[in-house]
């Protein structure tokens, strides 16, 4: 009898042992998808800069390839036959981006405030709820929404200045429905934030005199600066990488930079999205170049704002 | 001793009331009118800020809703996408009967006494005018028109939209007419033409069976992979790893995939999936199965993250009560840990629902933006969001049948977002009530 449950025993352990590796396996396997991810996307973005392309330029067949740097500063995109170059969209990139923010930073924080602060709970619910539904919307549905309603908008706007935009396609549509879809992730976070704060240095405040307002502003806010920062962290990386509703309002100017509002502007993730004729030769690898070039300014605007939220913090 | 006394009678004998704190800052502190109006100017801001949300989502909402409810019937899910188009002609062998046929008097209709055949004009989902033949004699020329490459007969039938008609009249002169010039001209042509040159319609067309299709074999497919290899990555990571520094990469590289953009994972689609799927199942190009690989990619960091949330409520007493009882630790996973993680389990399966929805920078990449009918797993096609971008990228934007889309992908998403919600609060509600009866069952025992 002993034996036999000796022998059950050994035989549950290597069955246990049996799983345990094989789940193992399987957790290597998700965690190996980043890397995977990684490795592809870096091969493929080199190739324009390595490999050769047979290219038809003025009915003469030649072998290209693009020059890497030329590729990185430029302000066209594309000029036949191997001319690409993205670095004024960089910059439209950045600028947008930074615009969206500066929309959605102000608009987060302080609705953050009102709902966790200063609002009775049951609109303070309400306002979260939308908040929250506003964050479940696919980009597609914004993307959709701007080139109906905000295009629109920043039309009639742009006719008050006396400018002349392209059917409302700029760069300020870009920036507002991006602001849009990071006003979600942004507010979420600094709610969650402020829930944090210890109420005794919220009680010393008030404690010394200061009214319930200041106290929100002056003590709570700062408190929460590190939380906030987390949010617009999350935020700008969710603004970089969106494509389909930027792709829709963007425009895609051919050149650039482009500072002005109302003027067309073309983003890298636009620039990945549109004008795919085929799916071979360097007008679709360079593609892939273009978000190797997207993945490194994800990595440091990362870092960049990390360090800035360290400096923050202290 | 004596002083101190005083002080606790003096605080005894005057309590002073928050209307005495009121009064004293009102009369004696000159700052505190201009911080009250700094204090309602800052609350006001942030009041007008929290109502940003609420003018967005109502916008958003009343721009859909406006565009798309009128398209958003029965049939646009069932119908197909691209029209069925039929080309006909008058059969050269055949003796016609023209004329002689009684109107039977359809409302706001145009009917033709020489073919036998009522039309009327109707709105189609581009926004056009369509003439739409809603009544043909049993004894109608019409019948008799023949295909020519396949000699069908009959094959005009109502429901059918007329595009364009080439005829000729008792002179021998050519007459053309098309559906843009209304559902008069068009019989008016009819009644003067005498042979039929050539007669096309169509059938059918800006539906979007297609699209729902995939997206559900998209869901389906999706979710068979990744749900299992989600599961077991939170279970390794939760029940089994040990706490070292390999976990922690493990760990830590499943976090790195959440921050980066789906587009990204397209191409992965499009360099990795594709070519694999190509050697796999023979497609050709982008397929629902590399789009669903490539959205398996993209979900896992959520579905390990949720799967393991589920799993840290689940108490250690559970654990150690099975495995004291002699069930080995996979049984304890099995038969005990999964079973009580059953709502996280649902909360990673909705999100995932949720998130292939309303994906679409990657399926892009991934699956190609070819609206089709026919609907395979090695082939291409376009899921709903895709759909919106195929019709909204190109050079005539339909924003009616992209908002009627919108409209159920909308609906899809808010009621996942409720249920979601509604399974973590009645979670929440259990996590209490475990807690209770374990305190419970602790000062009993004591």
């Amino acid at each position: 009898m002993q034996i036999k449950n000796d022998k059950q025993f050994k035989n549950k352990m290597i069955y246990d042992n049996i799983v345990r590796y094989s789940f193992l396996v399987v957790a290597i396997l998700s965690a190996s998808t980043i890397i995977i991810t990684a490795v592809f996307i870096f091969l493929k973005g080199m190739s324009p800069f390595v490999n050769s392309y047979n290219i038809v330029h003025d009915g003469v067949q030649g072998s290209y390839r693009v020059n890497f740097f030329s590729f990185l500063g430029g302000t066209t995109w594309f000029s036949p036959p191997n001319n690409y170059s993205i670095g004024f969209i960089i910059i439209n990139t950045i600028w947008v981006v930074l615009w969206a923010l500066i929309i959605a930073a102000p608009v987060s924080v302080l609705t953050a405030l009102f709902v966790t602060r200063i609002a009775p709970k049951p609109i303070s619910m309400a306002v979260t709820y939308i908040i929250e539904i506003l964050a479940s919307i696919p980009s597609i549905i914004y993307g959709l929404f701007g080139m109906g309603v905000i295009t629109r908008f920043v039309k009639s706007i742009s006719g008050v200045f006396g400018y002349q935009s392209a059917g409302g396609l700029s760069m300020l549509s870009a920036s507002l429905v991006l602001a849009i879809m990071i006003i979600p992730t942004i507010t979420l976070l600094s709610i969650t934030a402020i829930r944090a704060v210890r109420d005794d240095q919220i009680n010393a405040s008030l404690a010394l005199g200061a009214s319930p307002t200041q106290t929100n502003f002056k003590i709570v806010l700062r408190a929460t600066k590190s939380g906030i920062f987390s949010g617009i962290i999350l935020g700008v990386g969710r603004a970089l990488g969106e494509a389909t509703a930027v792709s829709m309002v963007a425009g895609n100017a051919g050149s650039g930079p482009n500072f002005n509002p109302f003027g067309l502007t073309r983003t890298l993730t636009s620039t990945m999205l549109m004008g795919i004729k085929e799916t071979t030769g360097l007008d679709y690898d360079i593609r892939f170049s273009v978000g190797l070039v997207l993945i490194v300014i994800i990595l440091l605007s990362n870092a960049l704002l990390n360090f800035a939220k360290r400096k923050v913090a202290q | 001793m004596g002083t101190n006394n005083d002080v606790v009678k003096k605080t005894n004998n005057e309590i002073i009331s928050e209307n005495d704190i009121k009064e004293v800052i009102n009369k004696e502190n000159p700052l505190t009118k201009k911080r009250k109006v700094k204090d309602a100017i800052a609350n006001g801001f942030t009041f007008v800020s929290s109502t940003f949300g609420f003018i967005i989502l109502g916008a958003l909402l009343i721009f859909i809703f406006r565009n798309g409810i009128k398209l958003l019937k029965p049939d646009l899910i069932v119908s197909d996408y691209h029209a069925h188009n039929y080309t006909v002609k008058t059969d050269e062998s055949e003796v016609y009967h023209l004329g002689g046929f009684i109107d039977p008097q359809k409302k706001d209709s145009y009917f033709s006494k020489n073919w036998g055949i009522s039309v009327a004009e109707k709105k189609n989902r581009e926004g056009g005018i369509d003439v739409v033949i809603n009544h043909i004699d049993k004894h109608s020329p019409v019948k008799q028109l023949v295909q020519a490459a396949t000699n069908e007969k009959d094959l005009i039938k109502v429901g059918q939209a007329i595009d364009s008609i080439t005829l000729i009249d008792e002179n021998g002169d050519y007459i053309l007419v098309s559906s843009r010039e209304g559902a008069e001209a068009i019989i008016n042509a009819l009644d003067r033409g005498v042979e039929v040159l050539q007669f096309q319609s169509s059938v059918g067309g800006g539906g979007i069976r297609g699209s729902l299709l995939t997206t559900l074999l998209l869901i389906a497919l999706t979710l068979v992979i990744a749900l299992p290899i989600g599961i077991i990555s939170a279970i390794y990571l939760h029940e089994y790893a040990p706490q070292n520094k390999f976990t922690d990469i493990i760990r830590s590289l499943i976090d790195m995939t959440n921050g980066i953009p789906s587009i990204i994972f397209g191409f992965v689609g499009a360099i990795v999936f594709i070519p694999m799927m190509n050697g796999i199942i023979g497609s050709q190009g982008g397929s629902i199965a590399s789009g669903a690989l490539t959205l398996t990619i993209i979900l896992l960091p959520t579905i390990i993250k949720t799967t393991e949330e589920s799993l840290k409520t689940i108490p250690l007493s559970y654990r150690q009560a099975s495995l004291a009882l002699g069930a080995s630790q996979t049984q304890t996973v099995f038969k005990v840990v999964l079973p009580n993680a059953i709502g996280g389990l649902l909360t990673a399966t909705l999100l995932s629902i949720g998130r292939i929805i309303g994906e679409s920078a990657a399926l892009i990449y991934a699956v190609g933006t070819v609206i089709k009918d026919t609907v395979a797993i090695n082939e291409r096609s376009t899921s709903l969001a895709v759909h919106i971008w195929s019709i909204m990228a190109g050079e005539n934007p339909n924003f009616e049948l992209a908002s009627s889309i919108a409209i159920l992908i909308l609906v899809v998403v808010f009621i996942l977002n409720i249920t979601v919600k509604l399974i973590s609060s009645r979670a929440d509600k259990t996590k209490v009530r475990v807690l209770k009866e374990i305190t419970i069952n602790k000062s009993s025992n004591k």
